[in-house]
Order: structure tokens, then sequence, then C-alpha cells
């Protein structure tokens, strides 16, 4: 082991120099094996990856706070104001509906049926609340549960659809706009039979609506089928 | 059965802490937290160098082992309102490579971030613990526990684990009570706080960066000659110390200050507690230079009547007094934690930390089983980084060697140099390492 003649003490056996009062030391022959006491690098800390779990826990507490925080804050300052709750209650109910959109997914996780009849099921309530706080009810059962009911169902053909076809690409752009036509349709009868008064299955202005986007959903069909079998896209734009 | 206190269970689970633990900080870890930052890391190693590479894997799963049996280490810092507080980790810690500045670069308040770090180099294990979370006593536990585990995965089944902890050993609910808190006695005097001491005039090394010197001694000669003074190792190391830091600060001009080196006490010594958390507390030796110069023998003599004046029940009962009395402060509990974390560390860094020149931690000589002596080459132990007395030492011993290690945050080594010359001037050879290689 080599040696510092002025402090006395031993050294590393590749050092060149006393680390302590920096007097050069004489070579000696270096053992191959030898390893230094240390590392010659520093790493970067390590990343911390917190478990799904735990991050989604957090992601609830998080938006709790985002959406309760307001509501609270409306519901005082309306109750200041007018000594009652007024116009705070549309405000914390669309504050709640928003809430609950938010966290359905985070709480449901990765069931597809739980969640969408969550979302129907958080929507028809908000509808029912909006219906009640305004006066008597008048609207909910006759147009705004019908409406709900055609809109959970052409979203839910839309995505089995999509998850259906093997090839994904434009067709699924044809698809929701089938879907939106197929909504505008049943939209326009609800409202005919209900509001307008008219006989039943009387369709008026979704079928313009239907009309203009009939052709762009069949032109991305058959971009879909028609030609991109032929052309491999992804070979030529790949990123 | 399962019961709380204060959030702390005792039931095991599969990752040893049950999920929604949570552990209030002790008495010294409610100063440590607050003061954290890039260089006030609070990390301190312990560390065991074998006589072969370790094996990585057979080391982490002797830690996976190691964790479920020390839940209340497998933690995380948070912040509560009032004061910071331990919520179980629900990350799994890994083995992590030994990088050349130890004790450093580490975000402990991140979420999910570990108050330890297990890592390993060719053939030591090092484990680096935060003071937040435990003294040098826990971290050697821990450390002597995750060795043996180790030594089972390689080596097959350990028969005689003696004092040593077992992972698979029932838990013991007192080794996460604060003893601090049980053994206060408000009535009782604080003791005197001292003066302002002097301290390193150097400039810092960047943040990151912590020069580490380590000598290893013959135990024999160093017993040898502290009980040819009638003293121990402790006391004749900590007289050396001294010595090295009056031969600094009278090259470095006449101080106006004391110096002063503080030696933390295991207080487990003095009142029963099994805790694996905090509980020590520091007495100080002064050497006031404008009296002059003081020769090694004087200093020795200091240093033996002044340990045994502070060493004893009654005495350290003050000193309980002045930590617990500022936690117990009903103005300074109420105020928020964020303003507190200001207070806390202002005071720990500049006045606590201002009164000591340095400080010299001695962990004692490490018995292991008969199966690893001859497995373990040595033990080492490394003091947090502090940038106000910019050095400290600790010492530890293993068979029949003692290494006493420097660690610093500024360039120059004049007092390791100075150490160790001293040592050698009275007969102790000294073979050092550090990890800047010294070229």
């Amino acid at each position: 082991m080599p040696y510092c003649s002025h402090c006395g003490v031993e050294v590393d056996p590749k050092a060149r120099s006393c680390p302590l009062c920096l007097a050069p030391i004489q070579a000696l022959p270096r053992d191959p094996e030898a390893m230094p006491e240390y590392a010659q690098v520093d790493y970067k800390e390590a990343r911390v990856r917190l478990p799904v779990e735990y991050r989604r826990r957090f992601a609830v507490y998080l938006l709790s706070l985002v959406f309760f925080t307001p509501l609270l804050v409306v519901l005082v300052i309306d109750f200041v104001q007018s000594g009652t709750l007024d116009w705070s209650r549309y405000v914390a109910a669309a504050l709640l509906t928003g809430w609950a959109y938010s966290v359905i997914p985070l709480l449901v996780r990765r069931r597809v049926v739980a969640i969408v009849l969550s979302y129907v099921a958080v929507s028809a309530g908000f509808l029912w609340v909006l219906d009640h706080l305004h006066g008597p009810p008048w609207w909910f059962y006759s147009v705004g549960l019908p409406i709900l009911a055609v809109l959970a169902v052409v979203c839910c053909a839309v995505v089995v659809a999509a998850l259906k076809v093997k090839r994904k690409g434009a067709n699924i752009a044809a698809f929701v706009l089938l879907g939106i036509a197929v909504f505008c349709i049943g939209v326009d009868i609800v409202i005919a039979a209900n509001i307008r008064g008219a006989a039943a299955l009387t369709i008026g202005w979704s079928a313009i609506v239907a009309v203009a986007l009939l052709p762009p959903a069949g032109f991305l069909l058959y971009l879909q089928y028609g030609i991109a079998r032929r052309i491999d896209f992804r070979r030529r734009f790949h990123v | 059965m399962r019961y709380r206190t204060g959030g702390m269970s005792t039931q095991a689970s599969v990752s040893g802490a049950a999920p929604g633990d949570w552990y209030r900080l002790d008495n010294a870890a409610k100063a440590f937290a607050p003061a954290l930052s890039r260089r006030y890391t609070t990390l301190f190693r312990v560390a065991v160098v074998l006589n072969k590479p370790v094996r990585v894997h057979d080391l982490q799963r002797a830690l996976d082992r190691c964790m479920k049996r020390f839940p209340y280490y497998q933690v995380h810092l948070r912040p509560g309102f009032f004061w910071y507080y331990f919520e179980e980790n629900p990350t799994t810690l890994r083995v992590r490579p030994d990088p050349q500045n130890p004790c450093m670069r580490h975000s402990l308040r991140r979420r999910g971030s570990y108050l330890l770090r297990v890592r390993c180099y060719h053939c030591r294990i090092s484990v680096e613990f935060s003071h937040a979370l435990t003294d040098g006593f826990g971290a050697l536990q821990f450390l002597n526990t995750l060795l043996c585990a180790y030594h089972e995965e390689v080596h097959g089944v350990i028969q005689d684990w003696g004092s040593i902890i077992h992972p698979e050993s029932a838990r013991d609910p007192q080794e996460t009570e604060d003893s601090f808190l049980r053994e206060y006695v408000p009535h009782a005097p604080a003791p005197v706080s001292a003066s302002g001491a002097w301290h390193l005039p150097y400039r810092l090394l960047p943040a990151g960066i912590y020069r580490v010197c380590s000598g290893v001694v013959p135990a024999g000669p160093l017993r040898a000659a502290a009980k040819e003074r009638g003293g121990t190792v402790n006391d004749f190391l900590t007289a050396v110390y001294c010595m090295a830091l009056q031969s600094s600060a009278e090259r470095l001009g006449n101080p106006k200050r004391p110096v002063r080196v503080f030696v933390p006490v295991n207080l487990r010594a003095f009142f029963p507690s099994r805790t694996m958390r905090n509980f020590f507390s520091v007495v100080s030796v002064e050497l006031d230079l404008r009296l002059g110069h003081f020769e090694f023998e004087e200093i020795f003599r200091l240093v033996f009547y002044r340990l045994r004046l502070e060493l004893n029940e009654k005495n350290l009962r003050t000193h309980l007094k002045r930590n617990v009395k500022n936690e117990r402060n009903p103005v300074l509990r109420v105020v928020p934690r964020t303003i507190k974390d200001r207070l806390v560390a202002f005071v720990y860094k500049r006045v606590a930390e201002g009164m000591n020149t340095a400080s010299i931690s001695n962990l004692g000589r490490v018995s292991l089983p008969s199966e690893l002596e001859g497995a373990v080459d040595r033990y080492e132990f490394l003091p947090p980084p502090s940038p106000m007395t910019k050095i400290n030492c600790a010492v530890i011993g293993f068979g029949d060697e003692i290494v006493i290690s420097f660690g610093r945050m500024i360039e120059n080594s004049i007092v390791e140099m100075y150490f160790f010359r001293t040592l050698r001037e009275l007969g102790i050879p000294a073979r050092i390492h550090t990890n800047w290689g010294g070229d």
C-alpha cells in the first residue's frame, strides 16, 4: 500500500498524491484487480413511479378540491346576497355533475358498461334536477329523458362499432358522422312529437343534417375500405 | 388486533405497513424535516464492506424481507397543516448503485420518495438514512438485519442471530414510540444555551459534492493509547479531533469564538427505550483558544471529565427539556406548518448548528453472528453533511479495526490532515481512502 511520508498514512493504491496534504506519492505497481473505494460517477436520483391506485386516489382528491371549492364559494355568496339559495342551485348542480363526470372513470375503471350506465344515470339526474329547480316539472320525462336515451344508444353504438372493426382509421370518423345524423333524427322526432304536437315519426330539419352528413361519411368509408386497402398509409406516412 | 396511537398501527400486512398508516414525527425529526434542502440532506450512512462483491438480486430479496419487518421505515414524508407526518409509501424500495458523492442528491420531500436509500458498489452495502427517520442506532440495526438477510440469501440460514433483529420476528409496538416525549419531565430546567462557535472559514463546494475521507486504524493501539490515559476510545478520538480543530484554528488565525465539538449520545443507554426512531442528544466539549494553546494531554483530561460530568440521567433530562419544550409550546403548535418551516429551519441551521464547530459521532463496536465474522471486512459510518459546520466526523468499529470517517463540504482537508497526523504522532497508524481519489 502506498504511504504518505508527511502525514504518515497509507493511501489508495491508485492515488498519485496524498488526499490530505497533496504531497506526491511514489507510484507502485498497480493491482489490476483493485477497484477504487468509491464509484467515479454520480447517478441521477431514480424517478419515483407511484402505483396507479395511489395516483388515481390522489386525482380523485384533487378533482374534488377543484369542484367543491367553487361550489362552496357560490353557495355562500348567494346566501349572503339574497338570504336564500337561488341561482347558486343551478351552478351547484352543474358543478356536482362535472365532478361526477370527471371521477367516474377513475372510480369505475375498465368496466365500460358500468361507466356508460353511470354517465347516463348522472346525466339523467342532472336533467331531472334542472327540470325540478325551475318550477313544476314539465320537460324531463317527455323530452329530456328520451333525448338522453337516444344519445346513450347512439354513443354506445358508435363506440361498439369503433371497437369491433379490425382496421381503424377514417371509418371511425364515418361512424361518428353517422351517429350525429341518427342522433339529430332522434332529437327531431322527440321534439316534433312532444313540443310541436306533430304526429309520430315526423322528420323535419334533421333530414337536411342527415343528407349533409351522409356523403362525407360515405367518402370516409370508401377511403378506408376502398383506397386504403391498396395504399399502405402507415408505411408512407409513418412518423 | 389492530390499534392506533397517533396513527401508528401494529398490524402487519403484505408490505409491512397497513394501508393508510401514518406516523407522527419524533421530536428530533420535527427539526430535521423543515431543514431539508439540497445541502442539508440530513442523510447519514452506515455501510458494510464485504470480502466478496455484492450480488444485487440477492440484496434486493433481502431488502424486501427487511422492509416488512420495519414498516415505520417504509414511509414518505407528507406535509400536514401543522406538522409533517410519515405516511405509508406505496412504492417498493429498490437497491440503487452507489455514486461518488454519498448522502447527496435526494428529494426527500417528494411524494413516494423514501427517507432511506440502500446502495451497493463492488463489495460495499450502504444504507443512507435521513435523520428525520431515525438515528445511528436505528440505521445500524436495519443494516445488520439487511446484512444477515443477505447472507441467508447467499449462503443459507444463520442459526443464531444474537441481538440482531430477525426480519420474520414479531414487531414490538415500542419500536415506534417517541421516547423523547415519554422521558420528558415538564418541570425540569433547560440547560444554559451556548454561544456561537468558531467555524472553518472556507467556501462551500457546489451542492451535490460531499468529500469523504475514511481512515482505517487498528483497534489495539487505539485502545491501548486510551487505556494508558485512563479513558475510552471515544474520549481519545474526541480529544484528537479537538486537537486537530485547534491546530486548524491556530493556522487560520486567532479565533474569537470557542472551538466546540458536539458529541451525540445514544439516550437508550440512559433511559429504557426500544424505539427505532430518533432518541439521541448531544453534549459538547469546548476549547477557548483565547486562553492559549492546549496540549493533547490537557485536551484529553478536559474531554474525559466533561463527558463524565454531562453523561448522567439528570443532566440529560435537561437536554430533553430543551428539545421537547418547543414542540409542546401551544403557540408554536397552532402556527401553520408553512410558517413554522421557516422558523424551525432558521433556528436549526443558524442557531443550533451555529453553536458547534464540528461533531464526532461514535456508533461503537459492531458484533455479528459467527457465520458473518469472516464475510465482513469492515463497517463504515459517514456523518450527515452540514453547510454550517462544514465538516463532521463519525466512528465505527468492527473486529480489530476502527474506521474514522470525515464528511466535509469544503475543498480543504486541513482538519483530516491534522487529525491523522496527530494520531500518527501518538503512535497509531492509519490507512485512508477517499471518494475523490487524491489525484
